[in-house]
């Protein structure tokens, strides 16, 4: 297995907390093949961020390795990319300026690096809004930009932090798909966040479950829906008992519970929303 | 009646108080003629533009000096100012041993200070640039000093994952942040910057409105008083209006 794009194996993390120490992670095996589109499911507090963090090298783990393509030494950050929750882009940044970022960072001149940009805007839905600076671009478009400049950031891996959490649920679903495209065309290794149950499933090759306090893998499967994944897919049989389990599994979990609902299918057709999980 | 949107949003916002301003003339004006007020207790309002145009020349003459100690005061409260805020946000020492200092500094009344400098300094242009650089810096070390540490963590950690050095991250996060709070120290400056030029010509000196306000006053001659006076107010006025067109220059994501 040493041609893993991500093994992550035994890591464990504890923050001090205002109760004493807090146990954010517990032992997590996870890989991802090269070109795997792999989604981390889990509620708020079972240390998805501070996983994600750790793979970026922004912190070290207490106990466990970190490899990337291999190689558990030598520095990860520059080798990841990653977006966070929020989209972050800089206000006093044209959308161009803003997506260059991490290529500036690198030293590339700042011509050379918009010339390097300009060609992908049309890709990602931002052709004409080059110039325009973010708070005059939508929420889809914000968070397209966001992935942009992810995608520019280069790196062996992309870590993908609950990207479209702030969405309303029409543009994240258009944005799924959209990601999904990319990724088809790109086939780029990444690792998905979400606490949504549908979008996990939507997108992932393999599905990880995270239980919260301490944070550790309650449940690792593969999704054999055929790609390219349709909407349709989303109330298909297979997806159906897919979610199902995964509601099982996170129902059981301390500490989180799914919002009450009467009758699961007929729910998720009228509101896709009300499935997210909520901390107690 | 179809009103061009744009004029009728300019006549809504200073015509209220063009009308006041008009007004409360009017009533100074009416008052002093109706009360048979001496001119050189209290001039009508309309006198104060005849008095500026006789005494024109020195007039001019003594604004360009106030007008340079001003400049001078602001200049030496940005670099300072700036200088200052940037090591406060970056050191937690300096932090400790320069902070209280620099709000002690707005604790010392002017009134104790500017003779105090008249005496160190002579009476010419520097001790009044030192009374404008005690006024001005500190609204804008306050505002800067925020507005580097206000970044939010996490634009940080997303520029650290690029690899960033702490160089790139000040340049590329912390200083562009910065900016928006730095022009609104540097506004407050810019409209109190007058007020220490002023005093310190009150206090001491050869030339200035300041000087000339206190030259004017024995002899009665009112006029030539409000005159200086409503230079001063103008002088202000440019200047605040001078930091408001820079922002809108620099800061070109800011414009409305």
């Amino acid at each position: 297995m040493a041609d893993l794009a991500l093994q992550v194996k035994g890591v464990s993390k504890a923050f001090a907390g205002a109760a004493g120490m807090i146990q954010a992670l517990l032992d997590i095996d996870l890989g991802a093949a090269p070109g795997e589109l792999v989604t981390i499911i889990g509620a708020s507090g079972s240390g998805k961020s501070t996983l994600f963090n750790l793979i970026a090298s922004l912190d070290e783990p207490d106990s466990g390795t970190i490899q990337i393509a291999g190689e558990a030494t030598g520095p990860r950050l520059g080798r990841v990319a990653y977006m966070p929750q929020n989209d972050l882009l800089f206000p006093w940044r044209t959308t161009l300026d803003n997506v260059i970022l991490p290529l500036e960072v690198r030293g590339v001149p700042r011509a050379a690096a918009r010339r390097q940009a300009l060609p992908f805007f049309a890709q990602f839905g931002l052709a004409g809004f080059e110039a325009a600076y973010p708070r005059a671009l939508s929420g889809g478009m914000r968070s397209r930009a966001a992935f942009l400049r992810t995608v520019l950031a280069g790196g062996d891996l992309l870590l993908l932090d609950e990207p479209f959490g702030a969405l309303d649920a029409l543009t994240r679903s258009q944005m799924q798909e959209w990601l999904l495209q990319v990724w088809e065309r790109e086939r780029r290794t990444t690792l998905f966040i979400t606490h949504d149950v549908d979008e996990a499933i939507f997108l992932a090759d393999r599905l990880y479950v995270l239980t919260p306090r301490p944070g550790r893998i309650a449940l690792t499967t593969p999704v054999d829906l055929p790609r390219p994944r349709t909407p349709e897919m989303l109330t298909s049989p297979a997806f159906m008992a897919l979610k199902a389990q995964l509601l099982q599994v996170l129902r059981h979990t301390p500490g989180v519970e799914p919002v009450p609902t009467i009758d699961e299918e007929a729910t998720q057709i009228s509101d896709p929303d009300s499935l997210l999980l909520r901390r107690r | 009646m179809r009103v061009d949107t744009r004029a009728s949003a300019v006549m809504r916002r200073w015509l209220p108080p063009l009308a006041l301003l008009l007004l409360l003339l009017l009533a100074w004006e009416a008052a002093v003629h109706l009360g048979e007020v001496a001119p050189w207790l209290l001039p009508p309002p309309s006198a104060i533009p005849g008095a500026i145009i006789d005494d024109g020349g020195d007039l001019l003459r003594h604004t360009l000096v106030t007008l340079q100690e001003v400049a001078l005061g602001l200049a030496v409260s940005i670099l300072f100012g700036l200088l200052v805020a940037v090591a406060i946000a970056f050191s937690p020492l300096i932090e400790r041993a320069l902070y209280p200092l620099v709000v002690a500094s707005q604790t010392v009344p002017l009134p104790v200070l500017a003779p105090l400098l008249l005496i160190f300094l002579g009476y010419g242009v520097l001790p009044k640039v030192v009374l404008v650089t005690l006024i001005c810096f500190f609204p804008i070390v306050v505002n800067t000093v925020d507005g580097l540490r206000g970044v939010n963590p996490e634009a940080l950690n997303l520029l650290r994952t690029y690899g960033a050095s702490r160089w790139q991250l000040f340049k590329m996060v912390r200083w562009p942040a910065a900016l928006p709070f730095f022009f609104s120290g540097l506004r407050v400056a810019a409209a109190v910057s007058v007020i220490g030029a002023v005093f310190g010509e009150l206090i001491g000196a050869s030339s200035g409105l300041g000087y000339y306000i206190r030259h004017e006053t024995p002899l009665f001659h009112t006029a030539a008083v409000y005159g200086a006076t409503l230079i001063l107010m103008l002088l202000g006025v440019v200047l605040f209006l001078l930091v408001r067109a820079a922002e809108w220059l620099l800061l070109p994501w800011q414009r409305k």
